[in-house]
């Protein structure tokens, strides 16, 4: 059967082999070679004589083993047997084994992909290879985030990982947020504190942050603060207090320690690793006994740390969890941010080399600042907000649509942050507004207080004084409206229709005023020459956020007209404002914007509320004062200030 | 006979209808049914062939070894499929272990004609054949025993290439149960015919 070489019976002269043959007898040739052989079997009497002697040997042989050979074996007579040897073995049978059945599995796919054709074998193989990669690097990642590392691997990637976050920052400024608790035999207190530490010029500012707890005496808190300060200093912690530097510097200085680094969960199920160090001397006054710093799994980034105090009164513990975190260029703070502060023993960046000794981090500084006095003078740093910063908030705050409707208000304080507070219906919606602030929610000249409606209820409670909040309802049921008996006619005495009307157009009225409130609010952050100094790019910003407020309005307005005029009839046409080329044009026209609607939105709600003066809605006043309004949101949607 | 879904008479048949039912049935047997009714199935269909192999191949005197080789054969073929194992060709696996089996256990019989000549002349003399003229009986007695005589002279590999083929077995498939290549099974099958050939 030498089906290696070209064959071609048909043009050749060359006689097929006796192989050739027998594999032709035999169904064994390609269908290409058999009609090859097959048409030159019909022109070639002597290879026909030769197949058809093979032909007839083996037909003999077939005879002569039917005939001769089988009749002369014995058929067995014991196959009955074989049912019970197949229970017998049934019964030995174990069930196959998970290896088993995987290699099963295997042979299985094998058979399939050899029966697959070669591309779609490639393109499986393929797929198959990726998707085992992608779970064995899923499962390496899980693995290597999930390893558990020893105390000094812990804080060598700790300190990797601060300089990894001060690496990529000009002449960084690490600002902290820290809310530091105390308990003892004598209670709880708590304080919280910021910190600014200049990374390269070995400054810091520390001072005390407005304070929530109402009880609280300043004294205590700054107390808290000052002792959690000297005991530090005492144990060679040298400020500030979550820092690695600090906690490699006292765990140093422990002749006999005891390490525990573990895996846990913290708030909103964020994975942290825990390292306790513990000394296992025997404890003095004064003494640090034991301190637990806690990282992010993930980078490594110091979250919390505890401390526990040997004191006369029994042990102390302080917590300290950071709030807020930021990285911030010294460029980007005032001049005089760190004038008055001295330079500090630790810097924010770590050490290079961890086997510095705490001797050598003091001997290579100077000046150690003397933290509790600035917290005493409790002056707040010179955070100034700048206008183009409260432009971006507004900006954000009016992307996120919290801007309308919600008591959120937006405040600069003179030369000091920018105040967002506001209160809002749900849980939700606070993290939204947060999520919408969150590129400015590090800035320390940014204070976000957003709370939601219980939050508000639990803290008035807790306060005891604040009045209900008053609402004002609209009710346009019941009793007749002043604009009720043109409505009927209108629509032929249905009663859900005139009911239907007046709510509606109450509800745009409402709506278009909200507009006229935003926009009112926004105009009052800024000065025409406070505008004049905008960035191109703020005051740009500023004045989208206008314009859109106005183009909103004119939607309104225009559809409440819609509705309006084939019921009660009059019309002055469309307003069509002056154009506005100017800040000061803008202002001015923001203004007359505001009581031309609010004038219109008067006498709306005045027609369609129950118990209310006169239906004015007929009056060509009213209709101006529409038209201007819609004229005047016309201007400001187009205003082209420079 | 009955299993799978199919009846069978296997008696009434000739072997060709056998085999090539057998064939079928391999193929065919439903899916749905035990291990231990496959097995049966297969067993009914395929004993016959293989024990004959075993005889044609190693001789009358190992006719109770060939029984339990058949046998045996089956019930690993049950309890490789009982781990879940899936046989592709269960007649050529088949086979292809009672052949192993048989190796194993035969080894001194491998030069043993099926037939020794005091056998044959027994036959030649009780051969059965209403329907020939005594001229044509003599004539295929003579060509009887001129296979008789090849048979002698085959090598094992050449009488086992030529019973595996006989018992309707493709190229491909001898080789697999010998151990051999495609076109080596070609080469013994044809020096297995040419030798029965030039004693004509």
């Amino acid at each position: 059967m030498s089906q290696g070489n070209p064959k071609n019976w048909k043009k050749s002269v060359q006689h097929p082999s006796e192989d050739d043959l027998l594999c032709y007898i035999d169904g064994e040739l390609s269908p290409k070679l058999t009609e090859s052989l097959c048409s030159h079997l019909e022109a070639c009497w002597h290879c026909r004589n030769r197949a058809e002697k093979f032909q007839a040997a083996i037909s003999l042989f077939i005879d002569y083993r039917s005939q001769v050979v089988q009749p002369l074996i014995e058929t067995p007579n014991n196959w009955s047997g074989f049912g019970s040897k197949l229970r017998d073995v049934a019964a030995e049978i174990v069930p196959p084994s998970l290896w088993q059945r995987w290699r099963t599995t295997l042979d299985r796919l094998r058979v399939s992909l050899q029966e697959m054709d070669v591309r779609a074998a490639r393109l499986t193989a393929i797929s198959a290879f990726t998707i085992l990669l992608g779970i064995a690097g899923v499962y390496f990642l899980l693995i290597s985030s999930q390893t558990i590392v020893s105390a000094e691997e812990l804080i060598n990637r700790a300190a990797a990982s601060r300089e990894n976050e001060l690496r990529n920052t000009d002449q960084p400024v690490l600002y902290q947020q820290l809310r530091v608790k105390r308990r003892d035999a004598q209670g709880e207190d708590s304080a919280n504190i910021e910190l600014w530490q200049d990374v390269d010029n070995s400054r810091m500012r520390q001072v005390a942050s407005p304070k929530t707890s109402a009880d609280a005496s300043e004294v205590q808190k700054l107390n808290v603060l000052a002792d959690l300060d000297n005991i530090l200093r005492a144990n060679n912690y040298e400020p500030p207090p979550l820092s690695i530097i600090g906690f490699r510097a006292w765990r140093k200085t422990l002749p006999e320690k005891r390490d525990l680094v573990e895996e846990a969960k913290i708030d909103e199920g964020i994975s942290v690793l825990r390292l306790s160090t513990e000394i296992t001397t025997q404890p003095v006054d004064g003494q640090l006994i034991a301190s637990v710093l806690v990282v992010r799994a993930s980078d490594y980034h110091p979250l919390e740390q505890h401390f526990r105090v040997m004191s006369a009164d029994g042990v102390q513990e302080f917590e300290l969890r950071e709030t807020s975190f930021a990285v911030m260029s010294l460029n980007s703070l005032n001049p005089g941010f760190f004038a008055d502060s001295s330079p500090v023993v630790t810097s924010a960046r770590p050490l290079p080399s961890p086997g510095q000794s705490p001797e050598e981090v003091a001997n290579a500084t100077t000046v150690a600042v003397s933290v509790p006095g600035a917290v005493a003078t409790g002056t707040l740093p010179n955070v100034v907000a700048t206008a183009e910063l409260e432009v971006e908030v507004l900006d954000l705050l009016h992307n996120a649509g919290a801007d309308l409707g919600e008591q959120i208000e937006v405040k600069r304080m003179p030369n000091g942050p920018v105040m967002i507070t506001g209160v809002v219906e749900t849980l939700e919606r606070k993290n939204q507004i947060l999520n919408a602030l969150q590129s400015v929610s590090g800035n320390p000249a940014v204070k976000i207080q957003i709370n939601t409606v219980a939050d508000e209820i639990a803290r008035q409670k807790q306060a005891k004084a604040q009045p209900k909040p008053s609402v004002e309802n609209v009710e346009v049921e019941g009793d007749t409206f002043p604009a009720e008996a043109d409505l009927r006619a209108h629509f032929n005495g249905s009663d859900q229709a005139v009911r239907q009307f007046a709510s509606r157009m109450t509800g745009r009225s409402s709506q278009a005023m909200t507009y006229l409130w935003a926009m009112k609010r926004l105009k009052s952050q800024f000065t025409v020459a406070e505008l004049q100094k905008l960035t191109p790019e703020a005051r740009s910003k500023w004045l989208n956020v206008i314009r859109s407020y106005a183009r909103s309005y004119q939607s309104e307005i225009a559809a409440l007209k819609r509705e309006l005029q084939p019921v009660f009839g009059v019309s002055a046409g469309a307003g069509d404002g002056a154009s506005v080329n100017s800040d000061a044009e803008l202002m001015q026209t923001v203004d007359r914007l505001f009581e031309a609607g609010s004038g219109s939105n008067q006498v709306v709600r005045q027609a369609f509320t129950t118990g209310s003066g006169t239906n004015a809605l007929k009056t060509a006043q009213f209709w101006r004062m529409l038209s201007e309004a819609e004229g005047l949101a016309k201007s400001i949607a187009e205003a082209r200030t420079k | 006979m009955t299993f799978g879904g199919f009846k069978i008479d296997l008696n009434s048949r000739s072997e060709a209808e056998v085999r090539f039912s057998s064939d079928r049935l391999v193929e065919q047997i439903d899916e749905n049914v035990t291990v231990e009714e496959k097995i049966t199935g297969l067993f009914e269909a395929l004993r016959g062939s293989i024990f004959h192999y075993l005889i044609a191949v190693f001789g009358r005197a190992a006719a109770a070894d060939a029984e339990d080789i058949t046998q045996d054969a089956f019930l690993k073929l049950y309890k490789v499929m009982q781990q879940g194992q899936q046989i592709e060709n269960p007649r050529s696996w088949l086979f292809r272990v009672s052949h192993n089996l048989a190796i194993n256990r035969l080894k001194a019989r491998q030069f043993i004609a099926p037939l020794d000549d005091l056998t044959w002349n027994e036959i030649c003399g009780r051969l059965p054949d209403p329907g020939m003229s005594p001229e044509q009986r003599a004539q295929k007695l003579e060509d009887f025993a001129i296979v008789h005589e090849a048979m002698k002279r085959l090598s094992l590999q050449e009488r086992q290439c030529l019973n595996l083929r006989a018992e309707g077995l493709r190229y491909r498939e001898i080789g697999e149960i010998l151990g051999i290549a495609t076109p080596t099974v070609g080469e013994f099958l044809r020096r297995a015919i040419k030798k029965m050939m030039l004693e004509q």
